[in-house]
C-alpha cells in the first residue's frame, strides 16, 4: 500500500530530507519553492527593479537558484532582472564542463550569461598558480579570488547585487568551522542572510534554509541539468571532519541543519571582545580587515614569484612580503598604491 | 562549488608527542608527563600544578563567598572523584589556603533508567557510599525519579548533619514506585535517545537545583572537564541550543534566580584528569549510562563525543580553542531581561523579533503541512497519565498550592510551547510523545506561565514602558 502524502493525502513519492514528511512530488514541489519565496520575502532579499547577478558555476546549488529565481520572478512579481555570472577559474578540465552546463542552462532558461576569468582579472589562471606553488594551499588562492571575482564580474554586469547558491549544510558547516577555529569575527557575520556592503555589493542567499538533500531531490525530479562539481582538491582535514560531523548529524536528526543555524544566529559577542575593523584594501578598494586585502597580497606574492609567502596570517605574510621585496627589487615600491589599483580594478 | 571561502582555513597543529628524555619545566628532574599543550613535569610538579590551577580558578572568580554552602555534584567518574579530592585536600590544609566554603556532597542515583543486575548495582552502590562517607562532608543520594516528586523531593543521608529532617519528602514505597514507574514511562514516550539523554541531564540539573535550594546551599559544584565542555558545547550548538552556550562552559552558571553552578574542572582536559586521578591512585566508580556501550551514530552526544575525541587526538588545540571561543560569546543582553525563562533549561526563550531566522522558517516549513498539529497532545492516552497521577494522594501537606496535583488534564499545545520553551527544548520536545508526561513541577511552571502572561494582557495597557516582569 503507497504511503498517503502528508499534504494532500495523495500517494507519496518521496520522504523530504528536511521534515521526514512523506509527500508527493507536486507538494514537494510547492514545499521547495513557498519556502524559498518565504526566505526571500521575509528577509527583504530583492527590491524592485534589482539588477541581481546569479553566481553561476554550473553546480547543483547555483543551477537550482537560477531556475528557481526565474520561476519566482516570473510567479510572484518581483519585478528583478536576473543574469548568469560565472566565473572561470582556469583550471582546465574542471570548468571547461560546468560551463558548457551554464552555457545551456541560460539557453534553457533564458537568463543572459557572463563569463569572468582569473585571467582577466588577476592576470593568472588557477594552472598556472598550481604550476608555482604546488598543490597543497590553492585552495586558499581559489578561494580568495573566487569571493572578489563574483564582486568584480557584477560590477561589469552593473549589477547592484548578487545571489549565491549556498545552502543550509553550507551555512551550518560555516558556524561549526568558525567556533572549531575561533573565529569570532566571521562566526557572527557567517548566518546573515545579506551580507557586504562598502567596496563590495551585497550579497544574499536564497537557499540560506534549505536542505542540500532538497536541492538534489529537486534538481531530480525537475530534470534540471548540473554538473557535479566537486572541487578537484579535496578540502583539508580538518573541514572533512567538521563535513562529516554535519552529515552524521543530520542522519541521528535532520533538523540539526536548521537549529545549527538557528544556533549561529542567536549568538551574540561580548561587548569587550577586540574585533577587527572592517576597511578597504588601499589597493583595489575591496572590503578588507587589513591596509591590503588578501586577493591583492597573494597576488603580489605571485607577481614577485614569492607566492608562499603570501599564504598564512595577513600581517605575517605582509611583513614578509615588505622584507623580500626590500632585498630583492626595490624598483617595484616605485608603483604607488595608486597605480596598482588599476591592475586590478576595471 | 569549492566551499573554501575562509582565508586562514589553517589550523595549528600542536606537536603532542610525549617527551621522552625531557626534564620537568620546574625541578629539572626528568619528566613523565606532559600537562597541557607540552608542558613536561614529574609527577611531584604536575600534583602541584594540577592543585594550584584548581584552587586559583576560586580565587580569580570570586564566586564562591565566604561560608557559602556548596553542593558538590558527585558521580563517580574520574573528574568528579579528582573534584572531590581535591576539596577534602584543600579543606585539610593550612589556614591560609584554606577553600572557604562549606561543601555537601550528592550523588544522583540514575538507576531507573536502566535495566541493571543488582548484585552489580549494589556494588556499584557500595563504592559510592564509600567516596561519599570518606568525603567527611554531609553526604546525600537522590534518586533521579524524585523529579517526578509532586512535593519535596526525597532524598538519604549518607552522614553529616541530621538538621534538616524528613529527609525522605513522602517515606512510602508506593509513592517511590509510583514515581520511578511515571520516570520509565517519560523515557519509554522518548523516541530517541538524543532526547532521553538531554531530558535526564536537563532533568538531573532541575532536580539538583531543588534539592539544593531545600537543603540551603546556594551552588552546586560539577565536575566536567573542559573536553567534556567542548563537546556539550558543540553538542549544544547542534541541538539549536546557540544562545546559552557560553553558560554551559563557563566557571559560574547563574541561570536560575536561586542556585548558581560552577565548574572548577573546566581548566583540564580528561587527559590530564586521568593522569592526576591515576597518580593519586584515586578509584573512580563505573556506573553505566543510557548511553554506555550505544554506537557513535546512537544519540547527538555520543557522536559529538567521538568527533571531539578525534579532533583533540590530531589537533590538541581543539578544546582550548572551542572553549575560547564560547568565552567570547554573551546571550542577546538588549532582550534577554524581557524574555520568559525556559521551563526545562532556564535560558532565555528565543524572541521572534528577527523576520528572517531560522527559527521562522521552520515554522512556515510547519505551516505548509495541512494536517495541522506538530506535536501530538495528550489526547492518544489521557487514561494512563491521570491514572499514575491520581495513584497516589500522598503529599508533603504545604498549604500554598504548590502541592496540588498540577492539572494534568489541561492539554499542552505547541502554541503554549513556543511561549514556555526555548527553541532547543522545542526542538527536544518533538520527541516526547506525551507531553503530559513531564514532571509536575514543569507542567506546573508552565500552567504558572501561562496565568502570568494572561494576567500581563489584561493589564497591559496600564503598563509604562520598561516594565520588565517576565
Ligand atoms: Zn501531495
Ligand atoms: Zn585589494
Ligand atoms: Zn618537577
Ligand atoms: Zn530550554
Amino acid at each position: 500500500m503507497p504511503v498517503a502524502c502528508r499534504m494532500c493525502g495523495g500517494p507519496a513519492v518521496l520522504k523530504r530530507p528536511k521534515t521526514g514528511d512523506a509527500v508527493c512530488k507536486d507538494c514537494f514541489f510547492y514545499a521547495f519553492e513557498n519556502e524559498v519565496n518565504y526566505t526571500i520575502t521575509n528577509g527583504n532579499l530583492f527590491k524592485r527593479g534589482d539588477r541581481v547577478a546569479v553566481g553561476a558555476s554550473g553546480g547543483k546549488d547555483s543551477t537550482v537558484l537560477a531556475y528557481i529565481l526565474k520561476l519566482l520572478n516570473e510567479r510572484h512579481d518581483y519585478g528583478i532582472e536576473l543574469i548568469l555570472l560565472s566565473v572561470d577559474e582556469g583550471i582546465t578540465g574542471y570548468r571547461d564542463d560546468s560551463l558548457e552546463t551554464v552555457k545551456r542552462n541560460q539557453h534553457q532558461y533564458d537568463l543572459p550569461l557572463k563569463i569572468v576569468s582569473y585571467e582577466d582579472l588577476y592576470g593568472w589562471t588557477m594552472d598556472a598558480i598550481v604550476k608555482q606553488i604546488g598543490l597543497k594551499n590553492n585552495c586558499t588562492f581559489c578561494g580568495v579570488f573566487r569571493r572578489q571575482a563574483l564582486d568584480r564580474g557584477a560590477m561589469l554586469l552593473k549589477a547592484n547585487k548578487i545571489a549565491t547558491g549556498h545552502n543550509a549544510d553550507d551555512i551550518a558547516e560555516t558556524v561549526l568551522m568558525n567556533v572549531l577555529r575561533g573565529d569570532i569575527a566571521r562566526l557572527r557575520r557567517c548566518t546573515a542572510i545579506t551580507t557586504g556592503a562598502e567596496g563590495g555589493l551585497p550579497r544574499c542567499k536564497p537557499l540560506k534554509y534549505t536542505y542540500e538533500k532538497e536541492i538534489v531531490m529537486y534538481a531530480y525530479f525537475k530534470k534540471l541539468d548540473y554538473f557535479s562539481t566537486e572541487c578537484i582538491y579535496s578540502p583539508n582535514a580538518y573541514r572533512g571532519h567538521a563535513r562529516t560531523y554535519l552529515k552524521d548529524l543530520e542522519r541521528i536528526r535532520p533538523s540539526s541543519i536548521i537549529d545549527l543555524i538557528h544556533s549561529g544566529e542567536s549568538l551574540s559577542i561580548k561587548k569587550d571582545v577586540k574585533m577587527p575593523v572592517q576597511g578597504t584594501c588601499t589597493r583595489c578598494g575591496y572590503i578588507s580587515s587589513n591596509a591590503i586585502c588578501k586577493a591583492c597580497t597573494l597576488l603580489e606574492g605571485l607577481n614577485k614569484g614569492l607566492p608562499k609567502l603570501a599564504i598564512g596570517k595577513s600581517n605575517k605574510s605582509r611583513r614578509l612580503l615588505d622584507a623580500a621585496s626590500q632585498s630583492s627589487d626595490s624598483t617595484n615600491e616605485k608603483t604607488s598604491p595608486k597605480e596598482k589599483k588599476k591592475d586590478v580594478t576595471f | 562549488m569549492c566551499q573554501i571561502t575562509s582565508q586562514n582555513d589553517v589550523i595549528p597543529k600542536e606537536d603532542c608527542r610525549l617527551s621522552i628524555g625531557k626534564s620537568c619545566m620546574k625541578c629539572q628532574e626528568p619528566a613523565t608527563v606532559v600537562a597541557r599543550l607540552h608542558d613536561p613535569f614529574c609527577s611531584n610538579c604536575f600534583q602541584a600544578y594540577f592543585t594550584h590551577r584548581f584552587r586559583a580558578t576560586f580565587g580569580k572568580s570570586k564566586a564562591v563567598r565566604n561560608g557559602e554552602k556548596v553542593l558538590i555534584a558527585f558521580s563517580g567518574g574520574h573528574s568528579s572523584c579528582v573534584m572531590l579530592h581535591l576539596v577534602k585536600e584543600g579543606l585539610a590544609e593550612g589556614v591560609h589556603k584554606k577553600l572557604r566554603y562549606q561543601p555537601g556532597v550528592i550523588y544522583v542515583d540514575e538507576n531507573v533508567c536502566l535495566e541493571q543486575d543488582e548484585e552489580e548495582r549494589n556494588a556499584q552502590m557500595r563504592k559510592i557510599e564509600t567516596w561519599l562517607k570518606e568525603s567527611t562532608f554531609p553526604a546525600y543520594v537522590i534518586c533521579i525519579e524524585e523529579v517526578m516528586s509532586k512535593c519535596n523531593p526525597g532524598y538519604r543521608l549518607i552522614s553529616g548533619d541530621q538538621s534538616h529532617d524528613a529527609e525522605d519528602g513522602h517515606g512510602n514505597l508506593p509513592t517511590e514506585n509510583a514515581m520511578k514507574e511515571e520516570f520509565k514511562q517519560l523515557l519509554e514516550n522518548t523516541s530517541s535517545l538524543t532526547t532521553k539523554e538531554d531530558l535526564i541531564q536537563k532533568l538531573r540539573l532541575k532536580l539538583l537545583k531543588q534539592i539544593a535550594k531545600q537543603l540551603g546551599y546556594t551552588k552546586i559544584m560539577f565536575g566536567d572537564s573542559g573536553t567534556r565542555l567542548a563537546t556539550v558545547l558543540l553538542g549544544n550548538l547542534a541541538k539549536g541550543h546557540g544562545e546559552t552556550v557560553h553558560q554551559d562552559m563557563s566557571f559560574l552558571d547563574t541561570r536560575g534566580e536561586e542556585v548558581a553552578i560552577i565548574r572548577p574542572m573546566r581548566e583540564f582536559t580528561s587527559k590530564e584528569i586521568a593522569l592526576f586521578s591515576h597518580q593519586c591512585c584515586l578509584q573512580p566508580v563505573f556506573i553505566p549510562r543510557i548511553s554506555t556501550k550505544a554506537s557513535r551514530l546512537a544519540s547527538i552526544d555520543t557522536l559529538t563525543e567521538d568527533f571531539v575525541n578525534g579532533l583533540q587526538s590530531n589537533f590538541p588545540a581543539t578544546v582550548t580553542t572551542v572553549l575560547k571561543t564560547g568565552a567570547k560569546l554573551t546571550s542577546d543582553e538588549e532582550t534577554v531581561g524581557k524574555r520568559h525563562t525556559c521551563v526545562l533549561c532556564q535560558s532565555p526563550v528565543d524572541s521572534s523579533s528577527s523576520a528572517s531566522s531560522a527559527s521562522a522558517a521552520t515554522q512556515y516549513s510547519m505551516s505548509l503541512r495541512k494536517s495541522g498539529t506538530v506535536y501530538s497532545s495528550s489526547s492518544s492516552e489521557p487514561e494512563a497519565a491521570c491514572e499514575v497521577a491520581r495513584d497516589d494522594a500522598s503529599c508533603c501537606g504545604e498549604g500554598d498550592g504548590s502541592c496540588q496535583s498540577a492539572k494534568k488534564n489541561e492539554e499542552l499545545t505547541s502554541a503554549d510551547l513556543s511561549v514556555v520553551m526555548c527553541y532547543g527544548c522545542r526542538v527536544m520536545m518533538r520527541d516526547v510523545k506525551s507531553l503530559d508526561r513531564l514532571p509536575n513541577s514543569v507542567l506546573a511552571d508552565v500552567q504558572r506561565q501561562k496565568r502570568r502572561d494572561e494576567m500581563r494582557l489584561e493589564i497591559e495597557d496600564f503598563l509604562l514602558d520598561g516594565s520588565e516582569e517576565g
